[in-house]
């Protein structure tokens, strides 16, 4: 049976949403790097939608992930530029846009080439997050330029790294490149743990 | 990475119920409020715009019955990061600064633009801060989806569909606990193995490598889910169209008229910022 696309878009946004939210409430979300900042891939899951099920998704994977980084610095920040996510502009707006800056990447190579593809998707999908945030930190006053800079220099390039290699892993075994032949969208349905990683060995 | 108990530490926002007439509007009045404040926030540009803010954030969290202790409590761990921000504003010189010099100590001068730019910046986070917290106080997460769907449903003209947002948004909200709890049973699993997420590795590659056992099976797990989902919602007459709700809203007395007054309020008042 074929489900209808603009319903199993929503719910695919919905899923990968709670997977950005729930990345940023565990340490699963931070990957820890030099001298105790960590790098993060909570923006991953916006591209990896924006990818598979259109720019839409993307987008609506980057608002909720947003709106849920805005709510979090208001109520519980956790570091010190967290408390200027309260600024929509900062935290739901870049977001928002990295879904559709993904998509684009993503839609140039026309199907072709997709693990490459994905993977710039990622870098670029990524680089896009940095900038945005962290030029509209820099646009509200809240960090000076030469901060914004060294951060984008030390963590920003090794996360769209990061994001590349994620996002095209994430890709291929979706959509069953890696491995091989593909699989039906039906098939993939109750497939098991050991089925899954057994397809993950195969990378 | 520490003892994987992620579940506990998950909340968003802090709903506080109280018997008030703004927890009884309907979620999307709720969301406008929201809307109209963060807009006045990010708009204002002098002391004065500001302060009529705060005062408007003053009269609807005394409307709304919040204690104002609870809302200030929000503000204190803020605050010292809104003062290093405002602090680097007036050690750093900013390019195009020709204002009157106010102070020199040493090699620091605070100028007067400096000194209005780092006031600014200092109220005007505290105040968006206070807004997104005055929002999630008055707004249970249940009301979250369906405020949306009501404050984005203007767009339905140009063929924006709301109820596809409400929906992602609700998914959403079932979703997070799940995952979180897949993320714990996968590190654990993953740990058992011998995968390392604690950081020994040296370089971005060996990093990432560790992190794909995690990552990969998360996602297709949950995409897997979302299919699964909407098949099933499918396969049960979901349909977009004339859909009810499991429960409706119905606007207290007088909630038109203060939307209206609100917006009435926040359009003079950046009217008036506008011309001054």
């Amino acid at each position: 049976m074929a489900v209808s696309s603009s319903l199993r878009k929503s719910i695919v946004a919905g899923a990968l949403g709670a997977v950005s939210v729930a990345l940023m409430f565990t340490p699963a979300g931070y990957i820890p790097w030099l001298a105790g900042a960590s790098l993060t891939v909570m923006h991953v899951p916006s591209i990896i939608g924006a990818i598979i099920e259109g720019p839409w998704v993307g987008m609506v994977v980057g608002g909720i992930f947003g709106f849920t980084s805005l709510f979090r610095a208001a109520t519980s920040p956790q570091g010190p530029i967290d408390s200027f996510f309260v600024n929509p502009l900062v935290s739901v707006i870049p977001r928002i846009l990295v879904g559709l800056v993904a998509w684009g990447i993503f839609s140039l190579f026309k199907g072709k080439m997709r693990p490459l593809g994905a993977g710039l998707a990622g870098i670029v999908g990524s680089l896009a997050n940095s900038i945005l945030v962290l030029g509209t930190l820099v646009l509200f006053g809240a960090i000076p330029l030469a901060v914004a800079g060294s951060v984008f220099v030390a963590n920003s390039i090794v996360e769209a790294i990061l994001a590349a290699i994620l996002t095209s892993a994430v890709v291929m075994a979706w959509t069953g490149m890696g491995s091989g032949g593909s699989r039906s969208k039906l098939s993939q349905e109750g497939m098991e743990g050991s089925e899954l990683r057994k397809r993950q060995e195969k990378q | 990475m520490p003892a994987p108990e992620y579940l506990r530490s998950i909340s968003i926002g802090q709903y506080i119920p109280r018997d008030s007439i703004l927890h009884r509007m309907t979620p999307g009045t709720k969301f406008e409020l929201f809307i109209l404040l963060t807009l006045l926030c990010l708009l204002a540009s002098t002391f004065s715009g500001l302060l009529a803010t705060f005062l408007f954030l003053l009269f609807l969290a005394i409307l709304s019955r919040i204690p104002l202790l609870f809302l200030a409590r929000g503000l204190v761990p803020a605050l010292p990061f809104f003062l290093i921000a405002g602090l680097s504003r007036v050690l750093f010189a900013w390019p195009g600064d020709n204002s009157r010099v106010l102070l020199v100590l040493g090699p620091v001068s605070l100028t007067l633009d400096e000194m209005k730019g780092a006031i600014l910046l200092l109220v005007r986070s505290s105040e968006l801060l206070l807004a997104a917290s005055f929002f999630t106080a008055i707004t249970p997460e249940s009301q979250i989806a369906c405020g949306l769907e009501d404050v984005l449903a203007p767009l339905k003209r140009v063929g924006f569909k709301p109820a596809r947002i409400a929906l992602a948004v609700t998914t959403a909200f079932r979703f997070v606990p799940i995952v979180a709890g897949e993320i714990e049973t996968i590190v654990r699993a993953q740990s058992c193995r011998g995968a390392d997420f604690g950081g020994r590795k040296r370089g971005i590659l060996a990093r990432a490598r560790a992190w794909l056992p995690l990552f990969v099976p998360v996602i297709v797990r949950s995409l897997e889910r979302a299919t699964t989902l909407a098949l099933a919602m499918e396969s049960r007459g979901y349909r977009e169209e004339g859909r009810s709700r499991y429960r409706t809203y119905l606007p207290v007395p007088g909630e038109v008229f203060f939307r209206a007054a609100c917006l009435l309020f926040v359009i003079a008042l950046l009217a008036l910022e506008a011309v001054l």
